[in-house]
């Protein structure tokens, strides 16, 4: 039986917030996209910083709740698709330092997801 | 649908922060949809309790003392209102508990997408729940109205019981988790 073993690759730096262009370039070649239900969007791979297993669930809507703005039951958030989206690791890995609620290392980047021609 | 990724431009810490908070929102989604749900669950079957009750509180109590065609048209709202509002409770326990559906293991992607999903459908539902609610209440205010104010049929004219809808508006509203019956005959 084989298996993979991307924990092992993975960097248990502290956490850190920051991001590098690097990151972004990274992202796009190595991730996968999957469009699902309701607008939503399955992106996998690894985190560009840490190397951690990221499953991320790009939403474009959100329930508000009343004292959210845009009033009560009206989902919020981007709704183009096209527009570059702001992605950051949520690895379920360990991370020094990482704030209460928090997940990932701290890496963040910006993606533009597009339907492929064809 | 094939998608594809391109770097996007340099991101910002703001938009980080958004992001985090966005990511907040959405682990607690579900729940604030599912307690938004019981509390409108909860006030608008009291809504409707209240008015039912009001329907037998005062007025006039028998259908058979209007006109054939006013006496229609009440049984026609009081059916009218029964069916929307069973859809619309229906709809809001529906929101609040969400589906008695088993998920096909091979249908499973993410904890969180199935949570979205869920809430989604559950705000959906809440707020289809809310209108056909709301109109299932102003049917029945209409069908007590058309029974108090409708006129009268003429002295010395035989009702004609055969042809009187005998129509009985059941309410059953979950209110703090009991089950509550309220029957109005008009």
């Amino acid at each position: 039986m084989t298996s993979s073993t991307p924990a092992a690759q993975h960097d248990p730096s502290p956490y850190l917030e920051q991001t590098h262009d690097s990151y972004a370039v990274w992202a796009a070649e190595t991730f996968t996209a999957a469009a699902a239900e309701h607008g939503i969007v399955l992106l996998t791979g690894a985190c560009p910083q840490c190397r951690g297993d990221v499953e991320i669930v790009l939403v474009n809507t959100i329930f508000a709740g009343r004292n959210r703005p845009g009033g009560w039951l009206r989902p919020g958030g981007s709704a183009d698709p096209s527009s570059a989206r702001l992605f950051m690791c949520t690895c379920p890995l360990e991370h020094p330092d990482r704030p209460q609620g928090y997940s990932g290392c701290g890496a963040y980047w910006k993606l533009t997801i597009e339907a492929a021609a064809g | 649908m094939r998608l594809t990724l391109r770097a996007g431009p340099a991101a910002g810490i703001h938009e980080l922060h958004t992001a985090q908070a966005l990511d907040a929102l959405r682990r607690t989604e579900l729940a604030r949809v599912r307690a938004a749900a019981a509390a409108w669950r909860n006030g608008i079957g009291g809504l409707l309790a209240a008015v039912a009750g009001f329907g037998i509180v005062k007025g006039r109590s028998d259908i058979g003392e209007l006109t054939p065609l006013w006496a229609r048209a009440v049984g026609i709202l009081l059916l009218a209102a029964l069916v929307i509002g069973t859809v619309g409770a229906l709809s809001l326990i529906r929101a609040a508990t969400g589906r008695p559906r088993l998920l096909p293991v091979a249908e499973f992607r993410n904890p969180a997408y199935h949570e979205h999903v869920e809430a989604v459908l559950s705000v959906r539902a809440l707020r289809r729940g809310i209108a056909l609610a709301l109109a299932a209440a102003t049917l029945l205010v209409a069908a007590v109205a058309a029974t108090w104010y409708g006129p009268a049929r003429p002295a010395g004219s035989a009702a004609e019981p055969a042809h009187v809808p005998q129509v009985y508006v059941l309410v059953v509203v979950g209110v703090g988790g009991r089950a509550e019956d309220h029957r109005a005959a008009v």
